[in-house]
């Protein structure tokens, strides 16, 4: 029987080092946004990985980089061949390392910020967008698009507070039928949110404010 | 350790400090573990541990009892929060009104918006009935039904949160 | 009657007032507000302008919450009608929400408010078109 769940609720280090700790020999399937990536263990080892375009430990390096993924991991299942000869645990400490000194800073920066975001019970999506309300990162490759023009909606909503507040706008929370969105400014750029239809925006933008605030 | 367990499980609002004896260094603590021990402050009850960390209080329940079983956490400072339950007839009305919109399925649709809301019926916060009644009326499909809905419990609502 | 309705808006926790408009954004009660209807008006627009932007898409703007650091405003539209609530904070938001939902549905049964919601009636882009918006917002809406 596979197990199978998502990497927002068990992280890839955790998958890997409790394959080895048991002495496994199994397969782990990662997809995200339509690509996959495999993990191989062979007697507690890793032993082979995947993750178009890289083979060996280059792909886990890359595959530690993901905040959410389905992932399935299927026993007994041995590897077509091995390219990874480190030992689990350097693997996993020169991989953290890696990711800690990430050679673009803005994506380290965000990508932690999405792993916040996305333990948020309620939050399905995130965007980061830029001054022009262009995105420039988001959880989700294929649903990089957005059409809202999120600068007009910003504007709009600081232009409308004034006989009462000349302050910026912290958070706007929009219900476009059963979709609802949060938009917050983040430095010069914002973030959107999509939350999950049942989900209110007061239950959740405390949590939101301080998951963007860590960073 | 079940038992052990409900015991904290069965006060969601209780806070816990750090042990002033031990401390977790050293000890080889799983990742939920460690977001939990992070939590506990002396100002945080389970329950909102629970909230902030998106787990369930039963898991945070449990982690905490893993945590007092390696004395990092000391049961004995324990303050207990004050809460206001609702009372028996707040479920009774609202099951009867939602009845008469939905029928019979109208006890089940209460129980599971309390279960996802990851409370309990006999302690259920007063200051989270509101929610609950929005959550539920989410539920109905059809708009003039649900508006007959939260107007019938909005009187009840009135009475008891302002 | 709409005062009835409107009252029962303001009088929850942290509530300064209520307004309701046409989708034109002409103000046609109010309560609890000490404020210029001009400004109501102005308002009104802005959150217009805003459902202006969703309303090609398939699923337009019903309602919006606005969070500041002493202010919270929140903006329902239902049967051409908008209707807008200020507060000073977000309390009791889920019971401020349901008595919106209730009080917008009385309102809206009203017939004169029905009869003129229904002569507003108009393309909600109109708002948008370039008369209406400053160089800024011109340029905004322009680059999309």
């Amino acid at each position: 029987m596979a197990l199978i769940g998502n990497l927002k609720d068990i992280k890839l280090p955790s998958l890997i080092q409790l394959n080895c700790m048991e002495h496994n020999t199994a397969k782990l399937t990662i997809e995200r946004a339509g690509r996959f990536g495999f993990v191989y263990f062979e007697n507690g080892q890793v032993s082979h990985a995947e993750f178009d375009p890289y083979i060996g430990e280059e792909a886990v390096y890359k595959l530690l980089g993901l905040v959410d993924g389905r992932f399935k991991v299927e026993s007994d299942v041995r590897p077509p061949v091995r390219t990874i000869h480190t030992s689990w645990s350097n693997l996993l400490l020169e991989g953290m390392h890696k990711l800690d000194h990430a050679q673009d800073d803005g994506e380290n920066i965000y990508n932690k910020m999405f792993e916040r975001l996305l333990t948020i019970r309620g939050v399905n999506m995130v965007w980061v967008l830029d001054a022009e309300g262009q995105t420039i990162f988001s959880t989700d490759q294929k649903e990089m698009a957005q059409t809202l023009n999120v600068v007009f909606i910003a504007l709009q909503a600081e232009r409308l507070a004034r006989p009462f507040s000349r302050q910026p706008v912290r958070f706007i929370s929009l219900l476009l039928g059963d979709r609802r969105l949060i938009i917050t400014s983040y430095h010069h750029e914002y973030i959107m949110i999509e939350l999950d239809k049942k989900t209110k925006s007061d239950t959740v933008i405390p949590l939101i404010r301080r998951a963007i605030g860590k960073i | 350790m079940a038992g052990r367990a409900r015991n904290f499980i069965a006060q969601p609002h209780v806070i816990y400090k750090k042990s002033e004896i031990k401390s977790a260094t050293g000890l080889n603590l799983r990742s939920a573990e460690w977001a939990v021990l992070t939590q506990i402050n002396g100002e945080q009850s389970i329950q909102e541990i629970a909230n902030v960390l998106a787990m369930t209080v039963k898991d945070v329940a449990h982690i905490m009892y893993n945590l007092y079983t390696h004395g990092v956490i000391d049961v004995s400072q324990v303050e207990r929060k004050k809460h206001n339950f609702a009372e028996v007839q707040f479920f009774d009305t609202l099951e009867k009104v939602l009845m008469t919109i939905i029928g019979p399925v109208a006890t089940f649709v209460i129980d599971d918006m309390i279960e996802d809301m990851e409370l309990d019926k006999s302690k259920f916060p007063v200051e989270r009935i509101a929610e609950l009644i929005e959550l539920i009326s989410d539920e109905i499909s059809d708009e003039a039904k649900k508006i007959a809905f939260q107007s019938d419990m909005l009187q009840y609502l009135k009475k008891k949160l302002i | 009657m709409v005062e009835r309705w409107l009252r029962e808006i303001q009088n929850l926790p942290s509530v300064k007032g209520t307004f309701i408009t046409t989708m034109r954004g002409a103000v046609l009660e109010s309560y609890g507000l000490e404020i210029e209807e001009q400004d109501m008006q102005n308002m009104a627009i802005r959150l217009l302008r805003i459902h202006a932007l969703t309303w090609e898409a398939e699923n337009p703007l019903t309602e919006i919450e606005l969070y500041w650091k002493n202010l919270f405003i929140v903006g329902k539209i239902s049967q051409n009608i908008l209707l807008v609530t200020v507060c000073d904070s977000p309390q009791v938001v889920a019971l401020l929400r349901i008595t919106i939902n209730v009080s917008l549905s009385h309102i809206v049964q009203e017939k004169k408010i029905y009869k003129k919601a229904k002569s507003h009636v108009t393309d909600p882009s109109h708002l948008l078109r370039k008369g209406q918006l400053d160089e800024n917002e011109t340029k905004l809406l322009a680059k999309r």
